[in-house]
């Protein structure tokens, strides 16, 4: 028995080897290749810092701080969140599944599911590059609001912020809402 | 008469699994930066780590294909297809328990590739269930040409 698990061990090593080996070398030679540790922007999200990876072999933009004072990427508050809402010029994206975004939807806000995003990233190809854009999902545990702002900065698009708060702290606020298929 | 039989069946779910791992390796190989964000969404490991098991995965679903179809190595390639398997399980598992609603990347990267689901589950199961048939078939035999 000792000597099968030998076996076992000793060829699962040359086999892992042989992975290593040939894995690095097609990922160093094709021009598809990634690097070795992915590249992360750091955001602070409720006050921590959080990484999140670089994928799309773009260079982030340059942030610069905007008329609203709060420089993209980055976290916007309920308050922040209103102060852009009455502003103008900002057009909110839901995260959430479409079928949420029927249930109930930030006034004006359209619908861009995480998930068709990032099956396809170019659906967000029409969207006004001069606008700034906030994205945000339920909140709490929702993670796909600060990733698809990071995605979209990578993208080119400058003015974006997440509101992490999201869905839930904007109802608990009482701030104007829509129900349907409407913006 | 009876292990003609049984041999025929290991030669085929060793032909029908190697050729399934390789097929599901080559998009993932293809499109690394594709297969990266599906391991980052599963949200188990650091991110220092997401590209270099994204590349190297594949790989190793390569190894294994390889030499189940050509025989060789048979108890390691099963050995090691039991543990890949058993990983893919508990990480779609434990993304359904977390309600993530992520792409399996499990066969194919496509846009309409499949999400996360217990169909899934029951998929790697049968594979499982495969390698360890392979696995048991070729221990004793390691065993008795080794001893």
């Amino acid at each position: 028995m000792k000597k099968i698990v030998k076996t076992i061990l000793l060829r699962s090593i040359w086999l892992g080897l042989g992975v290593i080996v040939i894995g690095l070398i097609f990922n160093w030679l094709s021009p598809n290749g990634i690097p070795l540790v992915a590249k992360y922007q750091t955001v602070i999200v409720q006050g921590e810092s959080q990484k999140i990876p670089l994928f799309m072999k773009r260079k982030a933009q340059s942030n610069k701080e905007t008329d609203l004072g709060i420089s993209p990427v980055s976290e916007l508050n309920t308050e922040k969140a209103r102060q852009f809402f009455t502003t103008g010029g900002t057009i909110f994206i839901d995260t959430r599944e479409y079928e949420d975004y029927l249930a109930g939807h930030i006034a004006g806000a359209i619908s861009i599911p995480f998930s068709e995003f990032q099956n396809d990233p170019t659906i967000v190809e029409e969207l006004d590059r001069g606008l700034r854009i906030v994205t945000y999902c339920d909140g709490g545990e929702c993670q796909s609001s600060i990733d698809m702002a990071v995605r979209l900065n990578e993208m080119g698009f400058e003015q974006v912020w997440f509101y992490f708060g999201g869905w839930n702290e904007w109802v608990e606020a009482d701030l104007p809402i829509v129900k349907g298929s409407k913006p | 008469m009876k292990s003609k039989v049984w041999d025929w069946l290991e030669y085929f779910i060793r032909l029908v699994i190697g050729f399934l791992f390789i097929y599901a390796a080559i998009g993932k190989i293809i499109h690394p930066e594709k297969f990266a964000v599906v391991v980052y969404n599963y949200r188990v490991l650091p991110i220092e780590l997401v590209n270099i098991v994204a590349i190297l995965v594949p790989w190793l679903e390569i190894a294994i294909g390889v030499t189940l179809i050509l025989g060789v190595w048979l108890e390691t390639a099963a050995f090691l297809l039991c543990i890949l398997t058993i990983g893919f399980i508990v990480l779609i598992i434990s993304a359904i328990v977390r309600g993530l609603n992520i792409e399996c990347g499990c066969f194919t990267l496509t846009k309409e590739g499949a999400l996360v689901s217990w169909k899934r589950v029951a998929e790697d199961v049968l594979i499982l269930a495969g390698g360890l048939f392979i696995f048991f078939r070729h221990l004793p035999q390691e065993q008795s040409t080794t001893e």
